[in-house]
């Protein structure tokens, strides 16, 4: 399994368990998320749904703008792609969280939209209590 | 390695087929514009047309893309 997957696999239990314990929402992988009025269709890693906008799940698809969008560099051209065109994309689409992991550097990077740009901030406004590091992941 | 594109189509090598899949294999779109690299765009391309070869795609073409085709082509020599 590559680093990307280890990372992707171990995000995405930690954080449908912690949506799961808190009933906070819905967690997908890769899944289609069509924002029409944007002309935006992406399928980013991870994305999470709030459970009162659970509306916007539809059944190949999410129409609309989820909570938080997470994406995972899989070499550093892509890094670029996640910091560049997309996390733009994402901002403009307001998504209010866009979080960045990088398996290399061993480290999740989490942007909170903040009066329509992205601010880095060291914990999640959705998860604040989740302590992730990819680190772990890799050695187990 | 990648494809050069001829007139019958091509079975695809799997190394070819590796190093040309784009962004990770997603189809993404932003702004109406596929989220691929200009290299990523150049490699599947390659690819595609190699596959079907070059007969194949002139049949695919609307008439009005073909006879585009054809004036670049005479443009370009």
């Amino acid at each position: 399994m590559s680093l990307k997957d280890l990372a992707f696999v171990h995000l995405l239990t930690e954080l449908t368990h912690y949506a799961r314990e808190s009933q906070s929402g819905t967690v997908l992988p890769r899944t289609l998320v069509y924002i029409e009025k944007m002309e935006v269709a992406v399928i980013p890693d991870i994305v999470f749904v709030k459970r009162p906008r659970s509306g916007i799940i539809q059944k190949n698809r999410i129409c609309g703008v989820p909570d938080l969008v997470v994406e995972i560099v899989s070499h550093p051209s892509h890094r670029d792609k996640l910091l560049g065109k997309k996390k733009d994309t994402y901002a403009r689409c307001e998504v209010p969280e866009y979080w960045v992991a990088d398996p290399v550097e061993k480290a999740i990077r989490k942007y909170v939209l903040n009066e329509g740009a992205y601010q880095e901030m060291e914990k999640s406004r959705l998860f604040p209590d989740l302590q992730v590091q990819l680190l772990d992941s890799e050695k187990g | 390695m990648e494809m050069i594109p001829k007139a019958e189509p091509q079975k695809i090598p799997f190394q070819v087929f590796e190093k040309s899949i784009p962004n990770e294999g997603k189809w993404e779109l932003i702004d109406g514009e596929l989220l691929f690299s200009d290299e990523e765009m150049r490699k599947v391309i390659l690819m595609l047309v190699g596959q079907i070869g070059l007969r194949k795609l002139i049949n695919i073409l609307p008439n009005e893309s073909r006879n585009e085709l054809e004036r670049l082509l005479r443009d370009e020599s």
